[in-house]
Order: C-alpha cells, then structure tokens, then sequence
C-alpha cells in the first residue's frame, strides 16, 4: 500500500442503518459453505478419525437393524439479553420523568413540550400496528447537568473528552408495549430548544449499543452543506471542462510545426553564403541546381572572416547526408558543415512556395491564439462570477446567523428516523489529573471506599466521570482548579455524598472530606441545588 | 441508598460475553449475539478505513465468517472479545487493499483537526487545517493507525494496546510519540 487518501467531513452513516445492513444468517450460511467437509478435514486421517470410523463399523455389526436410527438436530434458540441499554439512572429512587403523549398515527400531530421543543409528526410517519389505535410517544429533555446525571445519560466523548450540553432530549414511541416503527420517507421533525446558541456546538445522537455518541445531521447543516457542495461541484466541472480545453489548445500550438528555410533550400536570414567550385560529376543531386551555393550551418560556431582570408585549396566533401567544406592554406585548416543553397529563379519560385507555406502557418497560429485568449478570459469571468455567488451566500449566512443571534433563537432542527436520545453539545477536553496525591475521606474522617466520583464544573455545563463503569480511573481525577466545582461521591456501598464548592484549602491538606446525604434527601431538585443550577422552568 | 446495579457491571457484560463465546465454540448457531453486539464496531472501524460502503460492509461479513471459522482458538484473556475482532478485521482490511489494489482511506472531521490543533497549542485558523491536513498525508502508516485510533476514533490507550497486541503504556508511548512526529511536521 504506497498511498492514502483522506476524506475531510465524509457524510456519517446512521447506526440504524448500518444494523439494517446485520445478516447473522447469511455470515451463517456462508461459514457453513466454506467449512470443509468431514473427509476433507486432516484429523480426519489421524488417529481420532480412524477411531471413529472403527466406532461406527462395529456400532454398525453390533447395532440393532430393525431400530430406526434416532438423529437428533437441536435448533437452539439465540436469545438476546433484554437489557442491552446504557441509560441507567444513577439513584435508585429517582429519575427524570417523561412527558407522555397519546399520538394519532393516521393524523398530522404538533406536540409542544414545556420547554418550548417542538415534534412535528406527520400522518403516517407512525409506522403503528393498529392505525385506529393511538400511539404513546415519551419525551424528555436534560437541560441541566443534574438531569442528565440522574438519568444517567453517558457524557462522554471518546476517551479524553466530556460533553457540554447545549440542549438534550430522548424520545421513544410505543404501542401495546412495543416500539413503533418511523417511516424513513416520513421523518419526524423536532425543532430542539436549547438552553445556550448552538454555535460552536455539534450534533449527536447516542448508540445505545456502543455507548459512543454518532455525529447527526441537522435540518440546517445540511442545507448549508448541500448548498455549498452543489455550486462547488458546478463551478468544478465548468473550470474543469474550460481548463481542458485550453490544454487541447496548447498541445495543438505545441504540435504546429513551423516551415523552416532549409526545407526550401533557401538560406536563412542573416546566414553566411558562398559559391564555391565542385566536381560535378561528384555531386550529380547538386548538378541539376543550377548556380548552387552554400550557407554554412547557423549551429557550428566558426571564424565568420574566414572569406576574407586566402585559401590554397577549397574542397567539397560528403559525410552521410551532411556536405562539408575544407578550406586549407599553409598555417591552418578550417572544415564548415554547409548546406546547398538555391539561387535565381529556383530561388524565387521556393521562395513564393515557403511564403505560402509560411502564412498558413501564422494563420492557424494566430487562430488558436485567439480562441485560447477567448477561453482564458471565459474562465476569469466565471471564475469572478463563482466568487462573488461565494461571497454573497457567505455574507447572507453570515447576516442570518447575526440575524439569529440578535433575535436569540436558541433552538436546532433535525428530522428523526429513529427513537434515542440526540444532543446538542461541544466536547471539553478532561482536566488534567491533580498533582497531589489526595485522601478522600467523610466528615469524621473516615476513608470513603470509593466506587466512582462525579465532578461538576460550575463553569460549564459539563460532567467529569471518574471510578467503575466509567472511561476514567480515579487516579485520573482532577478539576479545573479556577472553576467553581462539585464533587458527589458513590461508594461501594452505594452510599452518596459530596463537597459543594471545593475548597482549594483542603486540597492544600491533601484530603477532600465528603458530605453524606441522607436517603431522604436524595432527589433531583437536591442534585440541583447541589451543584448551582436550577432547571430552565423555574 | 443504593446504587442502580445496572450501572456498574462490565464484569457481568464480559462474564456474559464468555458465555456466548463458550456456546458458540460448541455451535457456530451461537455465535449471533456477538454478531449483533459487534457488527455496527467492526463495520465502523473497517469504513473509517476505506472508501466504499458496500465493499466495507463485505469485508465486514468475512470478519466475523473468519472470527467464527477459528473461534475454536480463541482464548479469554479477560479482555473484551471485540479486542480479537479488531485484529482480525485489521487483517482482513489489509487484504482487501491488497486484493482490489485500493488505496487506504483516513476519514476525518474538521473537529478532529480542531482538536489536534489544540494539541499543539495553535490556533484553528483555516490556514492551520489545511497545513495539518497535509502534514496527515505525510504520516507514516504505523503512525497514522495510532493518531486514527486515538483522536479521531477516540479510543482509549487501553482498547489500543488490546488491537495491536502490546500493552496499555506501550500504545500510551508509541501514540506520544506519533503525535510528537506529527506535530514536528506541522511546525516545520
């Protein structure tokens, strides 16, 4: 493998789309075809295989013939555990309830939560089993960190991160206590109240079979994408096709070839030429030219006053193809690579056929020129024209997304095709472990057998997990120092407590003394109280 | 007061898993329940990996056909049992390339270059995702299946060590000093 490609922001494929893809007996069957047969297995030749076939030889000669024999092929049933969830409320006693809605499926349906979320369901969305019945849909939202702490919502991302939430809700369907289908062609729409703007913030929706939470597309983001892509793509193909052509145009240029002198015999500009005597019976090709000179070869550097000086003897010879010339004195010798030249009226008769020859050329030349001029100027103007349809959709969202500020829409849209639980949120990184070794300990100082601690950052809306059944051992735990935070501890017995606003005092000490809660107390509003927040109704 | 049981159990889930694979080693006809809990994991690793869907949901088919004709091999070493699945897919992916002479794919999201950013401790401006964008596809292949694995498919140090086969402070260095490789790429 020498190379690799990279895909930024690839569409993501929906969970529930992927285990439609699941074909346990089609991998099951297909195990089965490539299992060799009995024969074709090496033991079978082994020890363990004759003994076998000699353990059916004489079950056969012992056996009795008149009982049928009995082969016995047990099925068994695959049963799948009913609880393969991972929303599991924390306490015991306590949980965030859901606002239940009796739904006509064969009805275009508005629920309006208090929150201000709303769910629009179109009439035949609910793929329901009896059409006369209605159907239960259940909703909740977590707007608070107690919220989605009491229910149990897992906050994390990966495996250094922790959700912040802008806004969270979890939505389920039933009839005759099973889950209802929602038709892929007629989709939910939630239009999502948040408790912050969304800017900044991602879109989510939690596979409760893996526990990871799948990036989702919402109703704007994918306008916005497909809008974008489209024009992308438009404006690639047209400079594509432009830039094809204007390469076909250059190639054309490059493959004109222009008429040279010398394929007219005809001395080149500026070339130096000279008449000389020749045996013509040497040279019968040049005898039928009459009045032949030579021009010497533009390419061979050469002393061009060798005319001036006076020769003994001038010779023609012929290397090949090439003629040369020698001239010889008493001091030296010269020998000049020359071409037979035309003159007179064989002169201007080539001269006319060149001249011809030659305006064709310039001709084409000149054409392709232009067009290739005629292309270049097409591309800039398209290529203006594709900037400015950029600019003015960057500065129309740019004017929205103002727009939406100012007007303080906090809410987001997106169609559901399945029930679970979706999220608005922005991954924070994890703090940083404490440097100092800590104790952690009750108020009469006893040590706390720790399960899991749950940090709370007054900062932000975001929860650190750290202990059993988290991603983070307790020997990761750490806070933001600067931040206002509060710690609930669960030990092993399953007793609560916490520290409410830690005091960097204690950390100076080494030790963090928890608070028990009295069972009695134990409830969200508590919770809430507990770590400053207050739901979005009060 | 007590905890909600439910919440705390990864040892019954893997105590559980063991179950299903001790049935399934006695009768393939088990083997569903891992199927249904690992298909949408393997796929996923697989297509991170490549470009085409339907070949990856084929390879993704003769993982588990692979994983169940030598589940008579496995043992259990107290780690979860996608741990195998993953090896075998990764040499399954390999093959394919090989056999359809593909090419290997990195899908990653502009979040994910935001946050590697972050990491060095440099603004996310336009300018710097697309240099790091093209430092990624300067990476060396070993390197590139830590940084993946790490910060786009956000695994944790421990489930890296169980898919290459080294331990959880092995893969905690190697993935260092990949990002350290990386970073010296993007600040050159």
């Amino acid at each position: 493998m020498k190379t690799r490609k990279i895909n930024l922001d690839r569409t993501p494929i929906e969970s529930e789309y992927v285990q439609s893809k699941q074909n346990f007996d089609h991998v099951l069957s297909n195990y089965k075809a490539i299992k060799p047969t009995l024969w074709k297995n090496p033991w079978f030749y082994g020890p363990i295989g004759l003994a076998s076939i000699a353990l059916v030889v004489a079950l056969s000669i012992g056996g009795n013939e008149n009982e049928p024999s009995k082969a016995v092929t047990e099925i068994p049933v695959v049963e799948f555990p009913e609880d393969t969830k991972c929303i599991h409320p924390i306490l015991e006693k306590e949980d965030v309830a859901f606002e239940v809605f009796q739904v006509d499926p064969l009805n275009d349906e508005k629920l309006q939560l208090k929150s201000g979320t709303t769910i629009e369901i179109p009439k035949g969305s609910l793929e329901a089993k009896k059409t006369e019945e209605n159907v239960t849909v259940k909703v909740r939202e977590f707007k608070t960190k107690a919220e989605s702490f009491v229910a149990g919502i897992p906050m994390d991302y990966g495996s250094d991160k922790a959700f912040e939430s802008a806004g969270m809700i979890e939505i389920r369907g039933f009839q005759d206590g099973k889950t209802v289908v929602i038709s892929p062609e007629k989709p939910i729409e939630i239009s999502l109240s948040l408790s912050q703007n969304s800017n900044g913030f991602g879109f989510w929706k939690l596979n409760e079979d893996s526990k990871e939470w799948i990036k989702y597309p919402t109703i704007v983001s994918d306008f916005e994408n497909k809008g974008i892509d489209n024009t992308t793509k438009i404006s690639n193909f047209k400079k594509n096709k432009v830039d094809e052509e204007i390469i076909q145009i250059n190639t054309k240029i490059d493959q004109l070839e222009e008429p040279q002198k010398s394929d007219y015999m005809l001395a080149n500009k500026g070339g130096q030429v000279f008449d000389i005597d020749f045996k013509p019976s040497d040279y019968p090709e040049l005898e039928k030219l009459k009045g032949v000179e030579f021009e010497v070869d533009s390419k061979v550097k050469y002393d061009k006053n060798f005319t001036k000086k006076t020769w003994n003897t001038v010779d023609l010879t012929k290397s090949g193809n090439q003629y040369l010339v020698k001239f010889t004195n008493a001091k030296e010798e010269i020998q000049l690579p020359v071409r037979p030249v035309l003159t007179g009226a064989r002169k201007e008769k080539a001269e006319i056929e060149f001249q011809k020859v030659f305006d064709t050329y310039n001709e084409t030349k000149n054409e392709l020129i232009s067009e290739k001029e005629k292309l270049e100027k097409s591309k800039k103007e398209q290529q203006a024209k594709f900037d400015q349809i950029v600019h003015d959709a960057k500065q129309m969202m740019k004017a929205d997304s103002k727009k939406e500020e100012l007007n303080a829409i906090k809410k987001i849209d997106f169609r559901l095709l399945a029930w679970g639980v979706y999220n608005c949120d922005k991954p924070i990184s994890y703090p940083k472990p404490l440097a100092k070794e800590l104790a952690f300990l009750y108020e009469n100082n006893a040590d706390i057998n720790l399960s899991a601690i749950y940090v709370f950052d007054g900062d932000k809306n975001v929860r650190y997990s750290f202990g059993e059944a988290t991603r983070h051992s307790l020997t990761e735990f750490g806070f933001n120092l600067k931040h206002k935070t509060t710690l609930i501890a669960i030990d092993k017995e399953g007793e609560i407590s916490y520290v409410k606003d830690v005091d960097s005092q204690n950390l100076d000490l080494g030790r963090i003394k928890f608070k028990r809660i009295q069972e009695k107390d134990v409830n969200l509003n508590y919770i809430e109280k507990l770590i400053n927040e207050s739901t979005l109704d009060t | 007061m007590s905890v909600n049981p439910l919440y705390h159990q990864s040892k019954v889930r893997l105590e559980e898993e063991l179950d299903w694979i001790q049935r399934a080693q006695k009768d393939p006809n088990h083997f569903g329940p891992l199927y249904k809990k690992y298909h949408e994991q393997i796929f996923r690793y697989i297509y991170q990996r490549m470009d085409d869907e339907e070949t990856a949901f084929d390879v993704t088919s003769q993982v588990f056909m692979k994983a169940m004709k030598n589940l008579h091999r496995y043992e259990y070493r107290g780690v979860p049992f996608s741990s195998w699945l993953y090896r075998i897919a990764k040499s399954e992916l390999y093959q394919s390339f090989r056999d359809r002479k593909a090419e290997r794919t990195v899908n990653l999201e502009t979040l994910h270059l935001n946050e590697m950013i972050d990491e060095f401790e440099e603004d996310s401006s336009e300018e710097n995702r697309s240099k790091l964008f093209k430092c990624l596809a300067k990476l060396k292949e070993d390197d590139m299946q830590l940084i993946e694995m790490r910060f786009f498919e956000k695994r944790t140090f421990k489930e890296i060590g169980e898919i290459l086969d080294i331990t959880e402070n092995n893969a905690k260095v190697k993935s260092f000093r990949a990002l350290e490789r990386l970073k010296n790429i993007f600040i050159k």
